[in-house]
C-alpha cells in the first residue's frame, strides 16, 4: 500500500471524530423496500454509478471526449489544468476544441460500460454540473410552476455532482490500495485509463480489477479463490454506505445539527396525510441522535474527569 | 414517541455492533424484518438515514404507531449497545492515557540520568541544575496535587 494513500489509523479515526461534530438525519420515502444489505464496496460503487448514470444518461449522454478529458484531469500532472479547462468550457455549453497536442482527439460517440474507477465518477461529476447549469439557465425563463418542479431535479443533480466528487477521491484511493496502478504517465494517452484497461485480471498480479474495473472484472476479482480481503478504512466505508443508502431518493426531511448550536431543518413538499407521521418518525430519529450525541460528550467529560483525577487525586472537573 | 424498555445489551452484542459500524459503514435497523417498512441506517459518524416504505403510509394509524414503537426500540437497542462499548473503550483509553502521562513524567527524569553520568566528572554544577530537578519533577508533581487541583478549580470557576 503506498504511503501517500495509507493514512494512519489515528488520522482515519480523527476524520470520523471530526464528523461527529455535526449530526445529520435524513428521512426518505421509498417504493418497494426490500431491506437489501449493501454489497461489498467494489460492487456498491458499481451500483451507485449505475443509478447515477441511469438518471443522467437520458438527459445528457456521456461521450468519449468527456470521459477521456476526465481521465486526463486525474492522470495528467501539468496537463490537468488544460483538461479541466476543456471540461469547464464543455459544461458551460460551449463546443471547445480538443487539446490535440496532449492526446489524439477521441471520437465523439457515447461511452459504453463504465468502470467503478475514479475517472467514471469524475466524468459523472462534470455531466451533473453541465446538466445543472443547463437546467438553471432554462428555469430562469420558465413559469413558476415549472420552476418548482425543477427544484427536485436540481437537488438530485447537486447530489450526484457532490457525491461523485467525494466518491472519485475514494475510488482513487481504493484503486491504489487494491488494484494495480493504472494511471498513465504524463503525456501518455489518458484513454489507457478509461478505455483500454487491461482486461486480463491476472496479468498484473494481486487483485487488479476490484476497483477501476468493469462489472464483470470486479465480479471476477471478487470471485477468485482465495477471496480478497477488503480491509477498507472506516471513513471510506461510511462515505460509500451513505451514498449507496441515499441513492437518488428524494430527501423529505433533513435535520443538521452542529456542535456550535446551528440547527438546519429542511422540509420537502409532501401531502398533508403523510406529513404528521413522517415528521413524528423524523423527530424520533433526531431525538435518538441527540441522546446518543449527549451520551458521547458525557462520556468524554467523564473520561476527562478520570484523567484529571488520576493526576490530581480525585476528579477535579 | 413513546419510550421503550430495552434490556441492557451484552458485551458480545456491543462488540458485534461496533464491528459492523466500522467494517460495513453502518448498521441498518429494519422493522419488521420479514417485510421491511421502516429502516434506519446508523453510521459511525452519528448520521442517520431513515427510510420509509411508501406502502406504510396507507396503513392504519394504529399499525403505524405499533411499527414506529417497535422500530424506535430496535434503534435504541443498537445505540445503547454501541454506547456501552464506547464507554468501555473510553475507560481503557483513559487508563492508558493516565499511565502514559505518568510514564512521560518519569521518563523525563530518567532520560536525564545518562547525561548526568557522562558529565558527572566534569560538570557537577550541571548535574545539580538539570538532573536533580528532572528526577524530582514527578515526585514534586505528586506532592503538589492538592494545590494543583485547587488552582484548576479556581481557574475553571474564573472562566465560567
Amino acid at each position: 500500500m503506498p504511503d501517500d494513500v495509507a493514512l494512519r489509523w489515528e488520522q482515519r479515526l480523527q476524520t470520523i471524530a471530526s464528523s461527529l461534530l455535526t449530526l445529520e438525519v435524513n428521512t426518505i420515502l421509498k417504493d418497494g423496500m426490500i431491506g437489501q444489505k449493501m454489497p461489498e464496496a467494489p460492487m456498491a460503487l458499481h451500483q451507485i454509478l449505475q443509478e447515477y448514470r441511469e438518471y443522467t444518461e437520458p438527459r445528457l449522454a456521456l461521450t468519449e471526449p468527456v470521459l477521456v478529458a476526465a481521465c486526463g484531469r486525474l492522470a495528467g500532472q501539468g496537463d490537468a489544468a488544460r483538461y479541466r479547462g476543456y471540461l469547464e468550457a464543455w459544461a458551460a455549453g460551449d463546443r471547445p476544441a480538443w487539446p490535440a497536442d496532449l492526446a489524439p482527439a477521441p471520437p465523439d460517440r457515447p461511452v459504453g460500460e463504465l468502470t467503478n474507477g475514479a475517472e467514471s465518477f469524475e466524468a459523472l461529476h462534470w455531466i451533473a454540473l453541465a446538466l445543472r447549469r443547463r437546467m438553471l439557465a432554462a428555469s430562469a425563463e420558465a413559469p413558476p410552476e415549472a420552476r418548482a418542479a425543477g427544484q427536485r431535479h436540481l437537488a438530485l443533480l447537486t447530489r450526484i455532482e457532490e457525491n461523485s466528487r467525494q466518491l472519485r477521491g475514494a475510488a482513487m484511493m481504493l484503486e491504489r490500495m487494491f488494484s494495480a496502478p493504472s494511471s498513465p504517465a504524463q503525456g501518455e494517452d489518458p484513454r489507457l485509463l478509461a478505455l483500454m484497461r487491461d482486461p486480463d485480471v491476472t496479468a498484473t498480479g494481486g487483485m487488479p480489477r476490484l476497483f477501476g474495473g468493469t462489472l464483470d472484472q470486479t465480479f471476477a476479482a471478487l470471485s477468485r479463490h482465495p477471496r480478497p480481503v477488503l480491509a477498507i478504512d472506516p471513513d471510506l466505508t461510511v462515505l460509500i454506505r451513505k451514498a449507496w443508502e441515499l441513492g437518488l431518493e428524494e430527501v423529505l426531511l433533513q435535520t443538521t445539527l452542529s456542535i456550535g448550536g446551528d440547527v438546519l431543518f429542511r422540509v420537502a413538499e409532501m401531502p398533508d396525510g403523510q406529513r404528521a407521521f413522517l415528521a413524528e418518525l423524523h423527530r424520533g430519529a433526531v431525538d435518538e441522535g441527540v441522546r446518543q450525541w449527549s451520551m458521547v460528550f458525557a462520556t468524554l467529560r467523564d473520561l476527562l474527569g478520570l484523567v484529571t483525577g488520576s493526576l490530581f487525586g480525585r476528579a477535579a472537573i | 414517541m413513546p419510550p421503550a424498555a430495552v434490556a441492557r445489551p451484552a458485551l458480545r452484542d456491543s462488540l458485534r455492533l461496533a464491528w459492523r459500524l466500522a467494517v460495513e459503514g453502518g448498521i441498518t435497523v429494519v422493522t419488521p424484518a420479514e417485510a421491511p417498512a421502516i429502516a434506519t441506517l446508523l453510521q459511525a459518524d452519528g448520521d442517520m438515514v431513515v427510510t420509509v416504505s411508501r406502502s406504510l403510509l396507507a396503513a392504519s394509524p394504529d399499525a403505524r404507531s405499533g411499527l414506529l414503537a417497535a422500530h424506535v426500540a430496535g434503534v435504541r437497542a443498537v445505540l445503547d449497545g454501541s454506547a456501552r462499548l464506547v464507554r468501555i473503550l473510553g475507560r481503557l483509553g483513559t487508563l492508558l492515557a493516565a499511565l502514559r502521562l505518568w510514564g512521560t513524567l518519569a521518563g523525563l527524569g530518567l532520560s536525564a540520568l545518562p547525561a548526568a553520568s557522562a558529565l558527572r566528572g566534569n560538570a557537577p554544577a550541571l548535574i545539580a541544575t538539570w538532573s536533580l530537578p528532572s528526577l524530582l519533577l514527578p515526585a514534586l508533581a505528586w506532592l503538589l496535587r492538592p494545590a494543583l487541583r485547587f488552582a484548576l478549580i479556581r481557574a475553571a470557576r474564573g472562566w465560567t
